[in-house]
C-alpha cells in the first residue's frame, strides 16, 4: 500500500463501521436539506433510510459517495474520514463505495460484461463471470444495455457496483422504476448478493413496503423548515409498532389516531378502553395499526363501514368513525359487512401512545 | 460577434476624409449618396418573393411526403439542392435559360431579368428547408385531430382550414422567416446574376475600398436583417401541443391525380433547377471546352486548398461552438438559462457573409495597428481573419450537432465511473469520448461542407492569403468568362458538398 487511500477496495477489520457519520448538515445555497445527522451503519448491515420525498435522503447518499460535499459534519467510510466540516478528504474516486443510481446509469456503449468489469483495477473475466451468474444475466454478457428490460438493467448495475468489493453499497430508490411484481425478486437478490459478497448496504427510498421488509434497521428522516433530520433509528418492527412521531406513523403504513385520557396503563378513548404499551398520564394520542382492530357491527355503535377493498386475501374496511378515517382489517373467510353497516371497534393488544 | 460590429460601429463613427475633395462626408449624403433605400426595398423584395415561393414549394411537397402516396424518394431527392451553393445554381440557370442557352433556345423563351432568376435560383434553394420545418410540423399532429373533426361533420376543406391549418401556422411562420433571412443575407446568387440589392452593392464597396459607403451599406443590411433575426428566435419556440392522447404515427394517406400532377412540377422545378441544371450545365461547359480543345488550369491545387482551408476552418469552428455548447447544456440542466448564450451563437452566423467579412476587415483595421503597423497585413495574409472568419460565420451550424451530443451525455454516468474508481483521464475516455464523438464528428462534417461552399468571406478576407479554393476559382473563371475551367471547379465543388453531406446523413442515423 504506497498511500492512506490507495486500497478502498481491501476489507478493513470486521470491528469497523463501513459508514459513520456524525452530525452532517447541508444546504443548497439559502436551502437547508439536512440537519445534523447522525447515522451508523455496521459491518453486513442492511441499513434503509426511509423518508418523505424532499427529505434530503438522496442527498445524503449523494455525499456518502462524496458527489455533494456536506457543508458541516463528519462521514468515515471504514474507519478513515472521507469529508470533515465542508471539505472532502478522499474523492470519490478513490473511496471505494458502490453505488446503483436510481436511473442505473449504464454505460450505453459498452456491452454488459464491460459494464460490470468496469471498476475492476485488473481486468478479470472471471469475476465478471461470476457476478454474472449470481444476478442471472450470464446469457446476457455481449449485449447492450438498450436491449435488457429495466428489471436486467438494474441487475446489471448491481453487478457493477459490486465488481471491486466495496464494504459499503449505496441504492439510490432502486425499486423507483420497476413494478412491484419484480420488486419483491429484485429486494430479494439485492439481500443475498450483497450478504454473499459481504457488502453492508444503505438503501435510500420512500416506499415503506420495501424498507420495512428489507431491512435491517430502518432510519426515518422528516423534512423540517432546518433540513432532513433524523427522527428514528430503529429495527423495522420497532418503527411499524412504537413510530417515534405522527409522521413515521403514517410514513410506515395505514394507522388509526384517537385520542385518549390516560390513567396508567389504562386509557379511556372512543373505541372504549385501551391498554397502553407504557404507563401514561393525562391526555395522549394512541396509534392503532389495521390488524389490532376488529369491527364488531353494533346498532348502537360509533362507527360506521363506508366501503371496502379487497387486498391480498383479507378485507380492508374504510370505516368513518369519532376519530376521523379509520382502515380495519378483516379476514376474508368472513363476508365483509355491507356499506353503511354501524358497529363498533375492539381492540386487541396493547396501543402505542405517541409523545409529542 | 461583436467584434464585426464593433468595426462596423467605428467606421461610421470616425469616418475618413474622402481621398480627393478632402472632405468627411455626413451620414446623410452617405445614406442618399448610396442609394440605401432602392438596395433596401430591392432586398426586401426579392426576399418577400422567395419567402412565399419557398413556403408554397416547400410546403406543397412536404404534404405530399406526409399525407400521400408518392414514393419516398420522390421526397427525398427534393433535399438534394440543399448541398448545393447558391452562385452555382445562380451561373448554371442563367447560362442555361439565356437567348443562347439550351433551355432559352429550345423554348425561345424571353430574356429573363437577374431579379426574376434570382428569385427562382432562392426560392429552390430554401424550399428544402420550408420542406423540412413544415414537414416536422405535420408529423406532429396526430390523423386523429381531423378524424375527429370529420366525425363532427366537418367537409375535407373545413378540416384543412380550422383544423390542421391552425397546427401548422408556426412552421410556416417560421420557414417562411428563414427564406426570407436566407434570400436577403445570400449573396452568391445575387451577385452572379449582377442583381443590385444590398449584399452585392455591399460588396462591390469593399472591393472599391469604399469604406465610408461600405460601412453605411453595411449598418443598412445589419438594419435589414437583425429584425428578422429576432423574430426568428421569438418563433423558435411556438408549437401547439397535440390534444391526443396517444399519438398514432400512421397516417391515411391519399392517392389524387391532380396532386401528382402539381407535384411533378414542383419536383421538377426543385430538382430540375437545383440540382439537373447545375450538373449538366457545367458538364456542356467542360465538353465545350475539350471540344474546343482549350487549355484547362489543373483543378488539384484549388481541391488542395478547399479541402485544407474547410478542414483547417472546420477545427476551428468545433472548437469554438464547444464552450457555448457545453455552458448552454450544463446551465439548462441546472436550469439556470442560458438561452442568451444560445441566441449569441445564433445571432453570429446570422449576419450576411459579406458583412461579416467587412465588419472583421473593419475591426482589424482599427484595432491592429496598436499591436503594430505590420499587423492588419499579417492577420489578412496569414490566413488569421479568413479562419476567424468562417468559424464565426458557421459557429452555429456546428453548435447545434453539439449541443445535441452534450445533451446525451448523462451525467449520472460520469459519475458512475467515478464511483467506480475511475480517474478523470480514465472517464473522458471510456464514458465521455464515446457519447459525443458521433455528435462531434456530425459538427465537424457540417462545418466542413458549409465552408467548401462558401464564397463572399472567402473572396474577402481570402484572396490576401494567396488560397485559391474552388469557389474562388469558380468566381474568377465566371467573371472571365472561361466557362471550361469554372465547370472543373463547379463539378469537383458539387462532388465535395454531395460526398460529406452524405457523410453527415450515414452518421446522423448511425448515432
Amino acid at each position: 500500500m504506497e498511500s492512506g487511500y490507495s486500497a478502498p477496495m481491501s476489507s478493513p477489520a470486521a470491528n469497523v463501521a463501513p459508514l459513520q457519520i456524525s452530525a452532517v448538515s447541508h444546504s443548497y445555497g439559502e436551502t437547508p436539506v439536512l440537519h445534523a445527522v447522525d447515522l451508523q451503519v455496521n459491518p453486513g448491515e442492511f441499513v434503509v433510510l426511509l423518508g418523505p420525498s424532499g427529505c434530503g435522503k438522496t442527498t445524503l447518499l449523494r455525499a456518502v459517495a462524496g458527489l455533494v460535499t456536506p457543508t458541516e459534519g463528519a462521514i468515515e467510510i471504514d474507519g478513515r474520514v472521507a469529508s470533515e466540516s465542508g471539505e472532502d478528504r478522499i474523492p470519490t474516486e478513490h473511496r471505494g463505495v458502490g453505488l446503483v443510481f436510481q436511473e442505473y446509469a449504464l454505460f450505453p456503449h459498452m456491452n454488459v460484461a464491460q459494464n460490470v468489469g468496469y471498476g475492476l483495477q485488473t481486468p478479470s473475466p472471471a469475476r465478471v463471470n461470476g457476478l454474472l451468474e449470481l444476478v442471472g444475466l450470464v446469457d446476457f454478457a455481449e449485449r447492450l444495455p438498450a436491449s435488457l428490460s429495466g428489471g436486467q438493467q438494474q441487475r446489471v448495475a448491481l453487478a457493477r457496483a459490486l465488481a471491486p468489493r466495496p464494504s459499503l453499497l449505496l441504492l439510490d430508490e432502486p425499486f423507483a422504476n420497476v413494478d412491484a411484481a419484480l420488486r419483491d425478486a429484485l429486494g430479494a437478490l439485492l439481500r443475498r448478493v450483497a450478504k454473499e459478497q459481504g457488502a453492508s448496504v444503505l438503501m435510500v427510498t420512500h416506499d415503506q413496503e420495501a424498507a420495512l421488509s428489507m431491512a435491517d434497521r430502518v432510519v426515518v428522516l422528516e423534512p423540517t423548515v432546518q433540513g432532513g433530520v433524523v427522527i428514528q433509528d430503529a429495527p423495522p418492527i420497532t418503527v411499524y409498532r412504537e413510530p417515534a412521531s405522527e409522521t413515521v406513523a403514517q410514513l410506515t403504513g395505514p394507522c388509526t389516531l384517537i385520542d385518549a385520557l390516560a390513567n396508567g396503563e389504562k386509557a379511556s378513548s372512543p373505541f372504549g378502553e385501551l391498554t397502553l404499551t407504557e404507563a401514561k398520564k393525562g391526555p395522549v394520542r394512541a396509534m392503532l395499526r389495521p390488524e389490532q382492530m376488529q369491527f364488531v357491527p353494533d346498532p348502537k355503535g360509533n362507527v360506521k363501514v363506508v366501503g371496502h377493498q379487497f387486498v391480498a386475501g383479507n378485507h380492508r374496511l374504510q370505516c368513518v368513525g369519532p376519530s376521523g378515517p379509520t382502515q380495519v382489517l378483516q379476514s376474508s373467510a368472513t363476508p365483509p359487512p355491507p356499506e353503511g353497516t354501524a358497529g363498533r371497534i375492539e381492540v386487541a393488544g396493547p396501543a402505542w401512545s405517541l409523545t409529542d | 460577434m461583436l467584434l464585426p460590429l464593433m468595426g462596423l460601429a467605428f467606421a461610421i463613427i470616425d469616418r475618413q476624409p474622402d481621398a480627393f475633395t478632402g472632405k468627411v462626408s455626413t451620414i446623410e449624403d452617405l445614406v442618399s449618396g448610396a442609394g440605401v433605400g432602392v438596395l433596401l426595398l430591392r432586398s426586401v423584395a426579392l426576399a418577400v418573393s422567395v419567402s412565399i415561393g419557398s413556403v408554397l414549394c416547400g410546403g406543397w411537397l412536404a404534404w405530399v411526403e406526409h399525407r400521400t402516396k408518392v414514393p419516398r424518394w420522390w421526397a427525398l431527392i427534393t433535399l438534394l439542392p440543399l448541398a448545393m451553393p447558391s452562385y452555382i445554381v445562380a451561373a448554371t440557370l442563367r447560362s442555361a435559360l439565356s437567348p443562347g442557352g439550351w433551355i432559352g433556345s429550345t423554348l425561345s423563351l424571353p430574356h429573363m431579368t437577374g431579379f426574376g432568376v434570382a428569385v427562382i435560383v432562392l426560392t429552390v434553394i430554401t424550399a428544402p428547408l420550408s420542406q423540412l420545418i413544415i414537414g416536422a410540423a405535420l408529423r406532429n399532429t396526430s390523423p386523429a385531430e381531423e378524424e375527429a373533426a370529420r366525425s363532427l361533420g366537418a367537409s375535407p376543406q373545413r378540416v384543412f382550414r380550422t383544423v390542421t391549418f391552425p397546427r401548422l401556422r408556426p412552421a410556416i411562420g417560421f420557414s417562411g422567416l428563414l427564406a426570407l433571412l436566407y434570400a436577403i443575407s445570400d449573396f452568391g446568387a445575387v451577385a452572379v446574376l449582377d442583381v443590385p440589392v444590398l449584399t452585392w452593392r455591399l460588396y462591390l464597396a469593399v472591393e472599391n475600398q469604399d469604406v465610408a459607403r461600405a460601412a453605411i451599406l453595411g449598418g443598412a443590411t445589419l438594419l435589414a436583417t437583425l429584425p428578422l433575426f429576432l423574430a426568428t428566435r421569438w418563433l423558435r419556440g411556438t408549437q401547439i401541443h397535440s390534444g391526443v392522447a396517444n399519438r398514432r404515427l400512421i397516417t391515411r394517406k391519399t392517392a389524387n391525380p391532380t396532386h401528382r400532377w402539381i407535384t411533378i412540377a414542383v419536383l421538377a422545378l426543385v430538382v430540375g433547377v437545383g440540382v439537373l441544371i447545375p450538373i449538366s450545365t457545367m458538364g456542356g461547359w467542360v465538353m465545350d471546352g475539350l471540344r474546343r480543345d482549350l487549355s484547362f488550369v489543373n483543378p488539384m491545387g484549388a481541391l488542395l486548398d478547399t479541402t485544407g482551408a474547410a478542414l483547417a476552418g472546420a477545427l476551428l469552428t468545433v472548437l469554438l461552438a464547444t464552450l457555448p455548447a457545453w455552458a448552454v447544456v450544463t446551465r439548462q440542466r441546472k436550469q439556470q438559462g442560458g438561452g442568451w448564450l444560445e441566441d449569441g451563437v445564433y445571432l453570429t452566423s446570422a449576419l450576411p457573409g459579406v458583412l461579416l467579412a467587412l465588419g472583421l476587415m473593419l475591426a482589424a483595421l482599427q484595432f491592429a495597428p496598436t499591436f503594430g503597423s505590420g499587423t492588419y497585413g499579417l492577420l489578412l495574409g496569414s490566413g488569421t481573419l479568413l479562419m476567424i472568419g468562417y468559424s464565426t460565420r458557421y459557429v452555429a451550424e456546428v453548435f447545434a450537432p453539439l449541443r445535441v451530443a452534450f445533451q446525451g451525455l448523462d451525467p449520472r454516468q460520469i459519475e458512475s465511473a467515478r464511483v467506480l474508481g475511475a480517474s478523470p483521464l480514465r472517464r473522458f475516455q471510456t464514458v465521455v469520448l464515446p457519447s459525443i464523438a458521433p455528435g462531434v464528428a456530425v459538427a465537424f462534417v457540417i462545418g466542413f461542407n458549409a465552408i467548401v461552399k462558401e464564397l463572399p468571406v472567402t473572396l474577402l478576407l481570402g484572396s490576401a492569403t494567396g488560397l485559391r479554393t474552388l469557389s474562388f476559382r469558380i468566381w474568377d473563371r465566371y467573371n472571365e468568362s472561361l466557362w471550361h475551367d469554372a465547370g472543373v471547379a463547379g463539378l469537383l465543388l458539387v462532388l465535395l458538398a454531395f460526398a460529406s453531406a452524405a457523410c453527415t446523413v450515414r452518421w446522423r442515423q448511425s448515432a
